[in-house]
């Protein structure tokens, strides 16, 4: 009998150790799932912080990347490493290029983490629900706008998709890419505060308007951009610092002029290493930013300084004082300055631009073309040295390329102008028209593989 | 236990088959299985078992992947069944199913038999994971009435069997000054070599004083290293095994200590193991009951082997390190010259830096010990004759600790630390893994005249919870003194504990019936039920039936006397793999901080899309066999064709990044495999001399037959950029595809006439314009050049004996596979970056190979292309042994019943063309998509050994 009952015993045992589903049901600890998850305010606080987070990924690409495209960087030799940007310093690059996948992967990735915050706040009863939706919009604006200036129309998602879903997505028309960021931004732009609150590297409903306008200039509706350039100027916690240095002192972080920036802070390990350093102080031998490129400036320009002085951390370590700080103390490979993607001396240029582009006047333009000249020590121009629009166009360019140099604004600004075909043949580079988008990444299209659907750029078509 | 002459003797027809949940007569089976018993265990002078399997099996490739002391293998059957969802066979050990990890520290000398299950008959009564086949591992049972003890005992010693040719000092000086030139002249067309190198405009058209030094020597005794034999040495191991077996009427056990040591052939690895083992069967009346146990305990030193020089890795960086440098300073102290002397002294040569690969393999911990205690125990009753009810609670709980320690006296690689001290990083790993399994089996078995039945049903469960753990800590440079996370600062990005679990539930039946053992047919079903799927998936089915027929028993050749058996097998059945992630079906979100502007908050980002359609990758095999033996075992031949489909392929394919995501888990495609298998035996015996031959050769032939809607090709990046892989349909899965290098340009003439890079010049690869549009283009231009499944492979054996002189010799083969030598992209780019291989001495004008030049700007080697692919065929004389078992009438007085003594050789010869150590390669050995790529490896041993084996 006592056999019996081990027996039993067994059966019963086994029997116990699968009962029903909640035997199936098994979770990983280290992961939320979706099912318990975006409930109270702080979920989604905390899921628009993702956004945010998402905006460092490659930043890389701002900060030097597209500069190699523009005349601000020169890579004089390719080494094994080193193709990818090689190629595109030298209009050469292919569909295969890896740092265009890398931007096109995050920044989709970047409208992923955006959708799927707004997917779920859709009825939700959280008291900063606006300010939410506006920065969710915002950020996938910027993202959209970026890839739309990079590889020109692009497919759109406004939920989030599946990867079945997502490859039958056909590129966009111009029209519904402007239609997407014109709409999105306004609307961001009303549900957005005026200030970004404590954590001040949160947007704030000025860069909505700004990069709105941005996105009027570059779909050539000046006089649309003049509209919301006034309307960011209406907020007045925002405007010009008495120099560019100062907008760039590590002892300003965050300015008055700062309207969206990468925030970076060395104390609490958010930091990062120095950029724009060299091994050596000797100016014949720093190439980045190029000698053509310093050109632009007149000596007396107090900008000039920050791109072309250097303090010394050590031996072989020359820090550029436009992005200088010290080593923190505790995390001590860190440094902390921000990157400023939008700030207010682009309201300002942008809005001496939508004023000559619409026809206003070029005086009433070259009063606000004016106002970062004399901040930088240069002399006011007058109709006199600018008598045409093509003459203004040019002006307009050198003083962006002066003021936002190295800010990731140069290949764009020339591209928004219509004067990088000749300016970089003059530079002696071989471009024309199809040059001034990139192409799609081949492994987009190989995954898609459906011309109709994703096609390739003019050009760079295999 | 272990006896080689046995093997000879015997012409053992009716061994007993462990076949999944029983046993059957070998006679009887009508799938196809292989078998390996105890004696091709014995002795292998290896840490894991499996290499024991290599060359014996027809199916069963057996990769050997490394060297490393405590072994490096891994076990495909039958080819690739499947692109993502991991091709490892699944383990059973004693009833019990274990994922690899389990058998870490499993004693070879401990195992009776093991059995392959080959195809999906034989493996579908494992349902959802016996699509990559199952190994069945039975240990040793006490077997002898008299209580027998036994001895084995070896000493080895090995050596890396093959060493990479590299340059020497005057020779790597003359091609970094080559290549400087190269550079400069490139750059500046109007320069000449002369020109000096202060005038040059580049650091890296420059020559440093160190490098004109031995252009200039005379003497030929300036330093010149070889830092491989700087790392290798003579490794000795030694190996003790002990028994106790016996079985009385009511109680069998079996009770076994072994101890291993070895010494792995790159200095500061080796590996120390200590296990036990103790088998207890019972019976009473018509109850059976028994307890199977067996803790273990190993610790491995380890050494960074495989991972490339950026990452401490000690062999990629004894072969990159220039030999100008020495090993040690004058005074004893590590020389850290090859850290980036020639970036800093002078002028920037631009030499790539390396870590001194000697500190690296004897100044890092490594220290990982693994803890195993695996058991199981059952109770059975049999309540009428053949019906018998069996409970077994099995499992096993597994631990590894891992610590870390990188000192402060290493520097961190690149020459702005050059030879100054680093922060010190200590890292400690914990993980368990706690794994236990409930069977339920109701078994009849019954023989009624000419009617043999054997029914089962099954009901289990199983559950498998792990957690892991990491703490990192960098401490203060310069302060070694503690080489543990005390005290130092704790690395918070890197540091975690994480928990998680899987479940099994599964029923299955199989019935078997055999009329006269000349008609047979076998048929089952069995179900899975597991959590890494979602509710509506989560069930899965998977029948097979087989059927067999013993020709040799039909009236019409019971008088052919030549014939001793001769039997048709034919079986169908269906399998599944579930061998993917935990929680792959789940939407999840992943957690991280960011400081926004006011002090470090929160950030949960969406990770994973919800997938609830995914499902089971399925596995339809089909399998023909035939088996004779001929002439009382003069002739043995067993005949396997099958062919099998996997649909629903469980693709962690590339998605559209408009998703968000760059890849995902979806079942899309099939694919199929077609494989002929031969094994041949013959034995026989003349008076004192027999001899046992045995051959197999195995073929299979995989191919891709869809790829979802589009059928659209996957593309996959090898390890470096640049590099790619094709899955395309009507081809082999994880095919290379590269550009065609086709040579080098040896004039201007052939340079005008060809398509080629805007930067190509004379003495640079010429690569084929593959679509021939007269552009040479990187995307257009690749093609499908060869992938890393062999056309064939193949294994055979030798085993004489004479007397009491036993002589064996086991040869493993692979025919007409290619290998991505991506290692060639340092060691023979002609940038002279770093030390390279003896081959670059024939470049350009002296041969056949691309000019010196610093900087690729013709795509030399940046242009990851054929140049790169190697035939990676081979045929390895893979064990030698020859043994003299004494005469039993020596032995008898002294009380022992047998004592046999060997000398052995491992690894012996590998004949191949292939330049990398070792043509068994796999850098990510667990993604199909990839395979065949060498990007670094320990080297594979040569070894010697002597032993003794008695029984008391």
């Amino acid at each position: 009998m006592k056999l019996k009952s081990i027996i039993t015993a067994g059966i019963l045992i086994a029997g116990m150790s699968s009962c029903g589903e909640a035997f199936f049901e098994q979770y990983p600890s280290n992961n939320i799932t979706e099912g318990n998850y975006y409930q109270t305010d702080d979920d989604f606080n905390q899921g628009v912080a993702s956004c945010y987070d998402k905006l460092k990924t490659q930043m890389a690409f701002h900060l030097s990347e597209i500069g190699y495209r523009s005349d601000e960087n020169i890579l004089e030799s390719m080494a094994v490493s080193t193709q990818d940007r090689y190629d595109i310093d030298n209009f050469a690059e292919t569909p295969s290029n890896g740092i265009l996948s890398d931007i096109w992967n995050a920044w989709y990735n970047g409208i992923y983490r955006c959708n799927d915050v707004l997917d779920h706040m859709a009825g939700a009863n959280i008291a900063n629900y606006d300010k939410y939706r506006g920065e969710c919009l915002f950020l996938r604006s910027w993202w959209y706008f970026n890839l739309y200036r990079v590889f020109g129309v692009v497919p759109i998602a406004r939920t989030v998709v599946t990867p079945a879903d997502a490859k039958l997505i056909p590129r966009c028309t111009d029209e519904e890419m402007y239609t997407l960021l014109t709409e999105d931004l306004a609307e961001a732009a009303r549900l957005l505060p005026p200030t970004p609150g404590a954590e001040k590297a949160r947007v704030a409903n000025i860069a909505a308007y700004t990069l709105l306008a941005k996105v009027y200039l570059t779909f050539g509706k000046p006089a649309e951009a003049k509209v919301a350039l006034e309307e960011a100027m209406k907020n007045t916690a925002y405007g010009l610092e008495s120099s560019t240095a100062k907008v760039f002192d590590v002892n300003n972080k965050m300015n008055k002029e700062i309207i969206f920036a990468l925030y970076y802070n060395k104390t609490n390990d958010n930091g990062h290493g120095y950029w724009y350093s060299t091994n050596t102080n000797v100016m014949a031998d720093i190439r980045n930013p190029t000698p053509e490129f310093k050109a632009i400036y007149e000596e007396k320009d107090n900008r000039l300084a920050l791109i072309n002085t250097y303090t010394k951390i050590s031996s072989n370590l020359y820090a550029m004082t436009k992005w200088y700080d010290t080593y923190d103390a505790t995390y001590t490979t860190q440094v902390g300055n921000d990157f400023p993607h939008l700030r207010y001396a682009d309201v300002v240029l942008m809005y001496a631009e939508a004023l000559a582009e619409s026809g206003d006047g070029l005086g009433d333009a070259l009063t606000w073309l004016n106002k970062t000249r004399t901040r930088a020590g240069l002399d006011e121009l007058t109709t006199d040295d600018v008598p045409d629009l093509a003459t203004f166009r040019q002006e307009l360019a050198n003083e962006r390329g002066r003021e936002f140099a190295l800010e990731g604004h140069r290949w764009f600004d020339l591209v928004r102008l219509g004067l990088a075909i000749d300016h970089f043949r003059k530079m002696g580079y071989s471009l024309d028209a199809h040059n001034l988008i990139f192409p799609i990444p081949q492994n987009q299209i190989e995954i898609v593989n459906n011309s109709s659907i994703l096609w390739q750029n003019p050009g760079f078509e295999q | 236990m272990a006896n080689v002459t046995l093997k000879a003797e015997a012409i053992a027809m009716d061994d007993i088959v462990v076949v999944g949940y029983g046993v059957q007569n070998k006679r009887d089976v009508t799938t196809s299985i292989a078998s390996i018993k105890s004696e091709d265990f014995a002795n292998m002078p290896t840490s894991d078992f499996r290499d024991a399997m290599a060359a014996k099996m027809p199916g069963v490739q057996v990769l050997q992947l490394g060297g490393q002391p405590d072994g490096n293998v891994t076990i495909r059957i039958r080819g690739i069944q499947s692109a993502t969802a991991g091709n490892d066979p699944l383990y059973v050990i004693d009833g019990v199913p274990c994922d690899a990890r389990a058998f870490a520290n499993l004693e070879s000398n401990d195992i009776e038999s093991l059995e392959v299950l080959k195809d999906a008959s034989a493996a579908a009564i494992y349902g959802s994971r016996g699509s990559c086949g199952v190994v069945l591992i039975t240990t040793k049972r006490g077997q002898s009435e008299r209580p027998v003890v036994s001895y084995d005992g070896q000493f080895s010693v090995s050596n890396v069997a093959k060493k990479i040719e590299m340059l020497d000092a005057y020779e790597f000086a003359q091609i970094v000054k080559e290549a400087r030139d190269g550079a400069y002249l490139f750059n500046v067309p109007t320069g000449s070599i002369d020109d000096p190198y202060e005038d040059r405009p580049q650091t890296y058209h420059r020559v440093d004083p160190l490098i004109t030094a031995y252009l200039q020597d005379k003497t030929g005794t300036l330093t010149d290293t070889d830092w491989q034999d700087a790392i290798f040495r003579s490794a000795y191991s030694t190996k003790h095994s002990v028994s106790v077996s016996g079985r009385t009427n009511t109680l069998g056990y079996y009770i076994g200590g072994n101890y291993l040591y070895r010494e792995g052939t790159i200095i500061g690895s080796d590996f120390e193991r200590y296990s036990l083992r103790a088998n207890i069967d019972g019976k009473r009346n018509r109850l059976k009951y028994g307890v199977s146990f067996s803790p273990s305990y190993s610790k491995t030193n380890y050494i960074a082997s495989d991972t490339q020089y950026g990452n401490d890795g000690v062999i990629a960086s004894a072969l990159m390190a220039p030999p100008v440098f020495p090993v040690y300073n004058d005074d004893g102290s590590y020389n850290w010259d090859m850290n980036g002397f020639l970036r800093i002294n002078t002028w920037d040569t631009q030499v790539n830096e390396v870590l001194n690969p000697v500190a690296l393999a004897l100044e890092i911990d490594d220290v990982r010990e693994k803890i195993n205690v695996l058991g199981n125990a059952y109770v059975a009753y049999e309540f009428v004759k053949g019906l018998e009810y069996k409970f077994t609670a099995g499992g096993d709980y597994y631990s590894y600790i891992r610590n870390y320690y990188r000192p402060s006296y290493i520097p961190l690689r690149g020459n702005k630390y050059y030879d100054s001290l680093s922060d010190p990083k200590a890292q400690n790993n914990m993980n368990s893994y706690f794994h236990w399994t409930l069977s339920n089996q109701l078994s009849y078995n019954r023989t009624f005249g000419d009617h043999s039945i054997n029914a089962i049903a099954v009901y289990e469960a199983e559950k498998q919870s792990i957690q892991t753990s990491q703490i990192v800590g960098i401490g203060t440079a310069g302060d070694d003194k503690i080489r543990t996370t005390k005290d130092k600062t704790i690395d918070l990005d890197n540091t975690y504990n994480n928990k998680y679990a899987y479940t099994f539930a599964s029923w299955l039946v199989r019935a078997q019936y055999s009329y006269k053992g000349r008609y047979m047919i076998s048929a089952s079903i069995r179900g899975d039920g597991s959590s890494r799927f979602a509710p509506n998936t989560r069930w899965g089915y998977f029948p097979a039936v087989s059927v067999g027929w013993r020709i040799s028993d039909e009236s019409f050749l019971r008088n052919a006397r030549w014939i001793d058996d001769l039997k048709f097998r034919a079986s169908v059945g269906q399998t599944g793999n579930a061998q993917i992630g935990n929680s792959e079906y789940l939407a999840l979100y992943g957690t991280s901080t960011i400081d926004l502007g006011n002090g470090i908050s929160s950030v949960v980002y969406p990770s994973q899309i919800a997938n609830n359609d995914l499902g089971w990758e399925k596995n339809t095999q089909y399998n023909l066999g035939l088996d004779f033996n001929l002439w009382k075992g003069a002739l043995g031949l067993n005949v396997d064709y099958y062919y099998s489909k996997t649909t629903n392929m469980l693709f962690d394919v590339p998605v559209s990044s408009v998703s968000g995501l760059t890849s995902s888990n979806v079942n899309i495609g099939s694919m199929q495999n077609t494989g002929v298998e031969l094994a041949l035996t013959s034995r026989r015996s003349f008076g004192d001399f027999s001899y046992a031959l045995a051959a197999n050769w195995s073929l299979n032939r995989n191919k891709v037959l869809s790829l979802g809607d589009e059928n659209a090709d996957i593309i996959k990046e090898s390890s470096y950029a640049g590099g790619y892989y094709i899955t395309r349909v009507g081809q082999p899965v994880g095919c290379y595809y590269l550009m065609v290098q086709d040579g080098i340009f040896h004039n201007q003439e052939e340079l005008d006439s060809y398509p080629h890079f805007d930067t190509t010049t004379v003495g640079d690869f010429r690569f084929v314009d593959a679509n021939g549009n007269g552009i040479l283009e990187k995307d257009a231009d690749r093609v499908i050049v060869g992938n890393y499944m062999p056309d064939f492979y193949y294994g055979f054996s030798v085993n004489l004996s004479y007397k009491g002189f036993d002589l064996a010799a086991n040869f493993q083969g692979v025919y007409g596979n290619e290998i991505l030598n991506l290692e060639r992209r340092y060691l023979l780019n002609m940038e002279a970056s770093s030390n390279m291989m003896k081959e670059s001495l024939q470049r350009y004008p002296y041969g056949n190979l691309n000019r010196a030049t610093r900087k690729s700007s013709g795509n030399n080697g940046a242009c990851t292309s054929t140049f790169h692919i190697e035939d990676g065929s081979y045929l390895r004389l893979q064990n030698l042994s020859l043994g003299y078992t004494f005469p039993d009438r020596w032995t008898h007085k002294a009380g022992i019943s047998k004592l046999r003594i060997y000398i052995q050789g491992t690894n012996l010869f590998t004949w191949t063309e292939y330049s990398g150590y070792n043509p068994e390669v796999s850098n990510h050995a667990s993604d199909a998509l990839r395979p065949g790529e060498d990007y670094c490896s320990y080297p594979l041993s040569r070894t010697f050994s002597v032993g003794i084996n008695f029984n008391l």
